[in-house]
């Protein structure tokens, strides 16, 4: 049930965060160019407008830390955000804007193309089979902490050229940073927090860029540096954000992804069935999973010049909340929207976004999940959830994750 | 699909799957006298692959979603 005061939505009331779509519809129905006072920016519910808005390079950017700032000043609002938190964020490919994100992604695409990434199958299925051979014994175990979690992390770990035996304190530094990432509004220490993962992670990645320099391997890391040693190509700070942003980006929604994909298909044990019955309907269900209740909600962009959109306009400086799932579920485009439906085709969803910053990690995530959740159905083929309800949920506005996911075999 | 040059004497083909792309732009970087987005914001080919087979190729391998298809030689 959404709740609307004053003209806004409460974005992080629990009902809203226990099941985001009935609000997100009932914007998308009433409001599509939503302008949410208490947040103090545009939010985008309709799939055309959503495609639009991230075609639109020169009139929405997406360097996120200047225009923060200029933002929270023009309305009056402390800038919270620390020094490390904006000289990182400032250089992630995320929160870039052409040339220097053309630069850096041109850089560092060829290591996540379907093609690179193919070679990637086997230890990918060794990782899962290892996770799951540790979780033999057991009668009930937390499907993130227990397995999701550790899948993706130990991969783009092995692809940096970090240890993965360190995976918990990069989940402790992605916790804290994803405060501010995925804003978590009501966290109040969630710039504290992110400031103090961003340096602590950032540290650790400069000793490692230092002994690569030293003592080469075969990783992306080396690989960065040597870009970095070539001259002009991009300068220390970026391979440590890059190094940052390819750690935090590289796990964190790809957990999420296979979790929320596991949770949506217990949900509804037809499709479940369907899928067990027909393997070959795996990359369909995936697309359906990235859909239906993908990891991301949303982009946020800055106006860099007025903007028509319907009938309003979006000033220079406002910001605009580009709402993915309210995408993936207008009815103008997806029929039925609020079905899983596993067999869906074609399925335009827009999960990894569209256009320049079109999810660098999506060939990636779209093999690292059928191959999860395949051999975590055939370990545990009567796997279900141990507790009932809406589940455990993460208060951010930008992601669909959960805090854990218990279950039982 | 969008298909260009095919059938020819050398026989090559370049494709670019309309429904697979998503206007990521790497192609009309890597390769800007043969790929520009047409007004869908999709991937569309403008020019001669055989003119820039090294950026054509380089194009083909960063495809994000791997839309593009080219075959110097279709035989």
């Amino acid at each position: 049930m959404a709740i609307m005061t004053q003209n806004s939505v409460d974005l992080l009331a629990p009902s809203n965060v226990a099941n985001p779509y009935p609000a997100v519809a009932e914007l998308r129905e009433t409001d599509p160019v939503h302008w949410h006072e208490q947040w103090g920016g545009w939010i985008l519910t309709r799939y055309d407008d959503v495609v639009a808005a991230l075609r639109n390079v020169d009139g929405l950017k997406s360097e996120r830390m200047r225009n923060y700032a200029a933002s929270r000043e023009s309305l009056g609002r402390e800038v919270s955000s620390g020094v490390v938190t904006r000289e990182i964020l400032s250089r992630w490919l995320s929160f870039s804007d052409p040339p220097v994100h053309t630069r850096l992604r041109l850089l560092v695409n060829k290591a996540f193309t379907p093609k690179t990434i193919a070679a990637l199958d086997h230890r990918i299925a060794q990782i899962c089979a290892s996770l799951l051979d540790d979780l033999a014994d057991r009668e009930q175990f937390d499907l993130i902490a227990d397995y999701t979690y550790l899948l993706p992390v130990t991969v783009i770990a092995e692809m940096l050229g970090v240890p993965a035996s360190d995976e918990k304190l990069f989940k402790q530094w992605s916790q804290d940073i994803m405060l501010v990432i995925f804003m978590a509004l009501g966290a109040s220490d969630r710039h504290e927090r992110a400031e103090a993962g961003l340096s602590e992670m950032a540290s650790y990645l400069r000793d490692i860029i230092e002994m690569r320099r030293k003592e080469p391997r075969d990783d992306l890391i080396t690989y960065l540096v040597r870009a970095e040693e070539e001259g002009d190509r991009l300068t220390i700070d970026e391979v440590v954000a890059t190094c940052t942003v390819l750690l935090f980006g590289g796990h964190e929604t790809t957990t999420n992804l296979i979790a929320n994909g596991v949770f949506a298909l217990l949900d509804n044990p037809d499709q479940l069935s369907l899928l067990t019955a027909d393997p070959g309907l795996m990359p369909r269900a995936v697309e359906e999973m990235l859909r239906y209740d993908g990891p991301v909600r949303g982009f946020l962009r800055w106006a860099d010049e007025p903007i028509n959109i319907r009938d309003k306009v979006v000033a220079p400086g406002d910001r605009v909340l580009v709402l993915v799932d309210g995408a993936n579920r207008d009815p103008a485009v997806f029929e039925q929207p609020d079905r899983l439906d596993i067999t869906r085709f074609p399925n335009r969803h827009v999960e990894f976004g569209h256009g320049i910053h079109h999810c660098l990690g999506a060939p990636l995530a779209r093999l690292e999940t059928p191959i999860a959740i395949r051999l975590l159905f055939d370990r545990f083929p009567k796997l279900h959830r141990a507790e009932q309800g809406a589940g455990d949920w993460h208060e951010t506005l930008l992601s669909r994750s959960m805090k854990s996911f218990p279950v039982r075999v | 699909m969008t298909a260009v040059y095919d059938g020819d004497d050398a026989g090559s083909v370049l494709e670019v799957d309309a429904e697979l792309c998503v206007g990521s732009t790497l192609c009309t970087q890597l390769a800007p006298g043969v790929f520009a987005l047409g007004e869908d914001g999709r991937a569309t080919t403008v020019g001669d692959p055989r003119k820039w087979p090294d950026l054509v190729q380089e194009a083909e391998d960063n495809c994000p979603t791997a839309a593009i298809r080219y075959r110097p030689q279709s035989r």
